[in-house]
């Protein structure tokens, strides 16, 4: 659970960005915040504080129980303030880090929430430059394996996975740790759905889809992530 | 429904914003002074002493800003267009050597080519139109957009409106790009201090008082129209323009000539 310093913190963010509070004051009142949490003498840099090293790992242990309890808006912040940063615990428990990044993808339905939980697990594989399995993997697996989901609620996750991937690969142009989960994805698929026509599939829909819309050719690199299938 | 490729759009996006930067920099322009970018931030007199401690403008990173996270500035040849934010009147500079990308968010050929260009990021686009969290994909969108064509300043007309002191049809607004330490997969930036915009320091006190209306688009001000006539501000005609006048304050802070800082008083 949260410390006192911890709580107060989101109770804070719970005020700032959730409460109705107009932009311009929120605005102030976070970048107050972010004077204690930055590194004396420091700006936009890499490293964490002490300081907001405490915040994000008190985050990152709270139990499902407690994450619910805290608000969209909060969620938001930390998933983006872990993507911007390393917290100390990611470099000696990564999977756990992942973990619990990747739980906030099913904590909520918003969609900019599971949006920048995806963005938040690429950024923690190009962090630790990760050479294996995307961190997105986490959701995409859970997506698979969960009894509780009809196959109609599994294919609309999946789906939304491949588009918000779809979108970073398009962002992002040059890095590859997107178009690498979209392959992984889509192998993923083929395996639980291998009986499938490949443009009925949830995730090689949405490839085929982006590619039409934006006119690339079948040489593309997302093209050819549905030939190597 | 976009009717052509991604590329084309974004090879147009690049040739625009080519066009814009030639425009912003070309001899005559009233934004570049000698190789410099003069601009002005007004901040609440509640966080001068935090100010003064650093001298830097801090990015705004929060939904709801016109144009995604950076620092927003108007250039000093329109000195009261932002005067309601804050009673407090920063100055500082750009190289315009860092100014290599600007893209004209007031024309509508650059608002067209944003506004097709986001339509092929069908999660997020769908997020914008369809749900009640449209201020944080708007958020999103803006930050991808910038940082997709490495953008370092979007000019933009006002979007809040004073009838004294902002003229909707000759002000320019600035939002400043400040990406340092933000991995290729993160949209967007911390709430924190940048060094982008250089020299900063206090040169203006506000001696009017704003109040915002409750549907948010304008600014009421209350002392300028018993002191002059509604939609008039006047600068006596034997004293210098207000931009010389804050340069000057600029220049007496930055030397630190005097303990106490000079700040011009900005009446209406």
């Amino acid at each position: 659970m949260f410390d006192l310093i911890s709580f107060l913190t989101a109770h804070f963010l719970e005020e700032t960005i959730g409460g109705g509070t107009p932009p311009s004051e929120s605005d102030t009142r976070l970048q107050q915040l972010e004077s204690l949490l930055a590194l004396e003498g420091t700006h936009t840099e890499l490293e964490s504080s002490p300081e907001e090293n405490r915040l994000l790992r008190a985050y990152l242990n709270l139990s499902i129980e407690e994450l619910e309890s805290l608000s969209p808006e909060v969620h938001e912040w930390f998933i983006e303030r872990l993507a911007l940063r390393v917290p100390v615990q990611m470099q000696r428990e990564p999977r756990e880090v992942v973990r619990q990044i990747g739980r906030l993808f099913f904590l909520s339905e918003r969609g900019t929430q599971q949006y920048l939980v995806v963005g938040a697990l690429l950024a923690v594989d190009e962090r630790t430059e990760s050479q294996e399995e995307s961190s997105v993997a986490f959701i995409w697996d859970h997506i698979w394996r969960d009894e509780g989901l009809t196959g109609i609620e599994k294919e609309g996750s999946i789906s939304t996975v491949a588009e918000i991937l779809l979108d970073q690969h398009y962002f992002c142009r040059r890095s590859r740790y997107p178009i690498r989960a979209l392959a992984q994805l889509l192998r993923s698929e083929a395996r639980f759905l291998r009986d499938r026509p490949l443009e009925t599939r949830p995730a090689s829909g949405r490839v085929v889809a982006r590619v039409h819309l934006v006119g690339e050719t079948l040489g593309s690199d997302l093209a050819s992530l549905l030939r190597e299938i | 429904m976009p009717s052509r490729p991604l590329k084309d759009i974004e090879d147009e996006i690049k040739s625009w914003i080519r066009d814009s930067t030639n425009r912003f920099r070309a001899p005559g322009s009233p934004f570049v002074d000698n190789y410099q970018v003069w601009v002005l931030k007004f901040i609440s007199a509640r966080y001068l002493g935090s100010f003064l401690q650093s001298k830097l403008l801090a990015v705004s990173a929060t939904p709801g800003f016109t144009w995604g996270d950076g620092i927003y500035v108007t250039p000093l040849c329109n000195p009261y267009s932002t005067m309601m934010y804050g009673r407090v009147g920063i100055l500082g500079r750009i190289e315009s050597g860092s100014v290599n990308k600007v893209f004209d968010a007031l024309d509508d050929q650059g608002i067209r080519l944003y506004q097709e260009w986001i339509q092929y990021s069908t999660f997020l686009f769908r997020q914008l139109t369809t749900t009640i969290h449209a201020n944080i994909a708007n958020r999103i969108l803006r930050n991808w957009f910038r940082r997709r064509f490495g953008i370092d300043l979007v000019m933009f007309p006002p979007d809040q409106f004073n009838r004294a002191y902002v003229d909707r049809t000759k002000d320019r607004w600035f939002v400043v790009s400040d990406w340092t330490n933000v991995g290729s997969q993160v949209h967007g930036q911390r709430p924190a201090l940048s060094r982008v915009i250089k020299d900063c320091e206090w040169v203006a006190i506000v001696q009017e008082e704003f109040e915002e209306t409750p549907a948010k688009t304008h600014f009421k001000d209350l002392l300028g129209p018993y002191i002059t006539p509604p939609g008039i501000v006047r600068i006596p005609a034997h004293r210098p323009s207000l931009s010389s006048i804050l340069m000057q304050a600029h220049a007496a802070n930055l030397s630190g000539a005097s303990p106490a800082p000079t700040v011009v008083s900005i009446r209406p």
